[in-house]
């Protein structure tokens, strides 16, 4: 008989799915906002588990990139630049590539390790400081008011203006975007990525350019942040140079650990459940971070593994148990026996 | 001693975020029957949690005021909380919260950036909102959006009525600079002090006003000392101060350490309540004229005000008092004056309501301005001055200013010209 518990995780991962395309018209607005914005992070999370899973590299910068394609959005729908909305989002994923390119090429050639971190850590850091200093992008107080697109597709209009509207806009980007990055690990070069993340040593031996391979995925992952932060600014309808900030880059590590690294999405499942945690504690006013903490860390001490990983155990505990418990199972060992 | 099991932990954990996830056990609750809700978004977390838990506290005694005294038309008030932690996303994050919970009048808000965040959407959401202590101009002019009210003075009133004061009383006084933080308040601040010395030192003291380029400062910058040599090698007699909060603390600590005072034995302050004094205790500067939003003693002679003060007391075991303490106060008796004449919350009828509307508050009378939202009321300041008893402090003159009279014309939607005026 087939294994039944194959199943498990592509049905759980379609329930999610029915049920978040679904929130919109259940939910509350605010309940549909948080998923949003958990929806965004998650797609964050898993460009930057590219990095720290797949390839090996730890960015405590990543947060750089989010920014970049975050304040272009917020600045073209906010000043009205004749550039449609699926149109700035290729450009903040433009933007975030070549950025990314820029920064990987010197900095892979160069540092590598915990000082390629905190080179990116300071990249962040510089960029969150020069939009303070910039009086177009509205300095430290950042740019408020942005306003949801309305995309003219020639013969007909989508207008993005509502709720609900976007947060399903929202919802097919960070799909196709998630799927794209799982394509991306399945393939030849993910295949090859993974052999770098494992051993870079023996991958050099073997003829792989890992200089190479290191700065694509670096260049995707910063790709995928800035399209993230595309995404973001108009839900939030507000960008500040926080969204530049260290606490901001290590949301998608404290996902990842919450989700787990080893499953590819792992650092997904983390965004949501970071996100229900938070929004379980928004009314504990001025202790809510002291319980969040509390309860991240015991979730991480209980689950070293993250979510995903010890859904995984228990999966395969409760399979094991009702494989042998099944009338087949009995044949099986009677068969075997005779 | 019984040993805590990775089981019972994870059943005690997964109780905690059930409980949570339900809010209600753990979260206040300031009404059971059928009441008003109003929102107060605030920072009760960060740097900014010294001034928002004043806020907090007076918009929670105005609201058991009312209720005691039977409520608004005989309905109960109820305040939600959340927190805003004084940033523009979070401030949108909780405005949601409290849109989606049924709450359309807001209240709170200490920074403009919060301000900024939640302002365009109360239009869509259909919703109001009165700040308390943002003080940029640009909220009642070119960010002007029609359901926001500001229940303080914006900062071309008040710092130009400071700029007034020194001039009036300190003449000789001619060499200025600034410690201005580099946001939105900050700039609005300097701006319209700076014009207040360009403008009263001649008028009033019949002397030219020398200004250095201030000394610009990041909000939540971790140290000061570069800023404070800056202003030990600059050629100023005196500066403005504005930084606020825990900068403020940590700026006036590291000043009183490397000896500002022997250069400036009179500063000025923009303001940030009570917490700063109190926690600065013998490091605050010699003497220091500040800003502030309310002071008790001045208005005892109002039961408003007495009553808010004995109030305060009684819930916190505090002597002195927040300022904040009475902007959230007075915001929630604004509401509850507009709900009573218009017999219902609704968001247009309010505003309606609320334009042009003259209300009793513990500091007197206050108006919002019909055009711009702005409101009307008194400007006031205060002096601190060093002393040798257990806070390290005295309180020298309470200063009243009549708003009206330090008011620019309104102009919703576009910038104030400092250059016309």
């Amino acid at each position: 008989m087939a294994d039944r518990s194959v199943y498990f995780w592509p049905a759980a991962g379609v329930i999610a799915l029915i049920a978040t395309a679904l929130a919109p018209l259940f939910a509350n607005d605010s309940v549909t906002f948080i998923l949003g914005l958990a929806m965004i992070e998650a797609v964050f999370a898993l460009s930057w588990n590219l990095l720290f899973n797949y390839t090996g590299i730890a960015s405590f910068g990543h947060a750089a990139f989010f920014t970049l394609g975050a304040y272009f959005v917020a600045c073209a729908q906010r000043y009205g630049w004749d550039v449609t909305f699926p149109l700035q989002l290729l450009v903040a994923f433009a933007l975030g590539g070549g950025a990314a390119f820029a920064i990987g090429a010197v900095a892979l050639k160069r540092a590598s390790g915990i000082h390629l971190a905190i080179l990116t850590l300071a990249i962040a850091e510089v960029v969150r400081m020069v939009i303070g200093y910039i009086d177009y992008v509205g300095r430290d107080d950042g740019l408020g008011g942005i306003p949801r697109p309305v995309v003219n597709l020639g013969l007909a209009t989508l207008d993005l203006r509502s709720s609900s509207a976007y947060y399903w806009c929202i919802l097919v980007v960070c799909v196709a975007l998630a799927l794209g990055l799982w394509w991306l690990v399945r393939s030849r070069y993910g295949r090859a990525l993974r052999s770098i993340a494992e051993d870079a040593e023996r991958a050099t031996f073997v003829g792989m350019d890992i200089y190479k391979l290191r700065l694509f995925s670096f260049t995707i992952s910063g790709a995928v942040a800035a399209i993230c932060g595309g995404l973001s600014a108009p839900w939030v309808q507000i960008v500040t140079p926080d969204l530049s900030h260290w606490l901001h880059s290590a949301q998608p590590m404290l996902n990842t650990l919450l989700g787990g690294s080893a499953m590819f999405w792992g650092p997904a499942v983390g965004a949501f459940a970071y996100s229900l945690i938070n929004y379980s504690t928004r009314t504990l006013d001025g202790v809510s971070e002291i319980v969040v903490g509390g309860i991240l860390l015991t979730i991480i001490l209980i689950a070293p593994t993250g979510i995903t990983g010890a859904l995984e155990s228990l999966r395969r505990k409760i399979f094991q148990k009702w494989r042998a418990a099944s009338p087949w199972a009995q044949v099986r060992v009677k068969g075997e026996q005779i | 001693m019984a040993r805590l099991s990775r089981r019972r932990m994870l059943q005690g954990t997964g109780a905690l975020a059930a409980a949570s996830a339900v809010g209600l056990p753990m979260s206040r609750s300031y009404a059971q029957e059928q009441t008003i809700k109003i929102g107060f978004l605030g920072p009760l977390s960060g740097g900014m949690e010294v001034m928002g838990r004043p806020l907090l506290t007076g918009a929670e005694i105005a609201v058991n005021q009312i209720n005691k005294a039977g409520g608004v038309n005989g309905m109960k008030l109820e305040l939600v909380p959340r927190d805003d932690k004084g940033t523009g996303k979070d401030a949108v994050t909780g405005a949601r919260d409290l849109f989606a919970s049924g709450v359309n009048l807001l209240c709170g808000n200490i920074s403009t950036a919060s301000v900024l965040g939640v302002s365009p959407l109360l239009s869509e959401a259909n919703a109001t909102l009165i700040s308390c202590s943002a003080v940029a101009d640009s909220l009642t002019h070119e960010d002007f959006t029609p359901n926001y009210f500001r229940i303080c003075e914006n900062a071309y009133t008040k710092y130009r009525a400071q700029a007034r004061l020194f001039a009036e009383r300190h003449p000789d006084m001619t060499n200025w600079t600034g410690v201005v933080t580099d946001a939105a308040n900050g700039r609005s601040i300097w701006t319209a002090f700076e014009h207040g010395l360009r403008e009263f030192y001649p008028a009033l003291a019949n002397k030219e006003v020398s200004i250095t380029d201030p000394v610009v400062t990041k909000v939540g910058a971790s140290d000061f000392k570069q800023q404070i040599v800056r202003l030990m090698s600059s050629p100023a007699q005196c500066f403005l101060n504005t930084t606020n909060g825990a900068d403020a603390i940590l700026f006036f600590s590291q000043a009183a350490s490397l000896g500002l005072d022997s250069k400036f034995p009179l500063v000025t302050d923009a303001g940030s309540g009570w917490g700063v004094p109190l926690a600065l205790k013998d490091k605050i500067p010699q003497s220091i004229l500040t800003g502030v939003f309310w002071y008790y003693e001045a208005y005892d002679h109002l039961e408003m005000g007495r009553e808010l003060y004995k109030d305060y007391v009684d819930a916190t075991g505090k002597e002195f008092p927040d300022d904040f303490v009475e902007l959230s106060h007075a915001a929630v008796y604004a509401y509850a004056n507009a709900i009573k004449a218009t017999g219902n919350t609704d968001t247009q009828q309010i505003v309606k309501a609320m334009e042009g509307m003259k209300f009793q508050t513990a500091k007197g009378e206050r108006e919002f301005r019909k055009e711009d939202h702005q409101c009307i009321g008194d400007v006031t300041f205060l002096t601190l001055d060093r002393a040798d008893n257990e806070r390290g402090w005295k309180v020298g003159e309470f200063i009243r200013v009549n708003g009206r009279d330090s008011m620019e014309p309104p102009s919703p939607g576009k910038a104030i010209d400092f250059s016309k005026i």
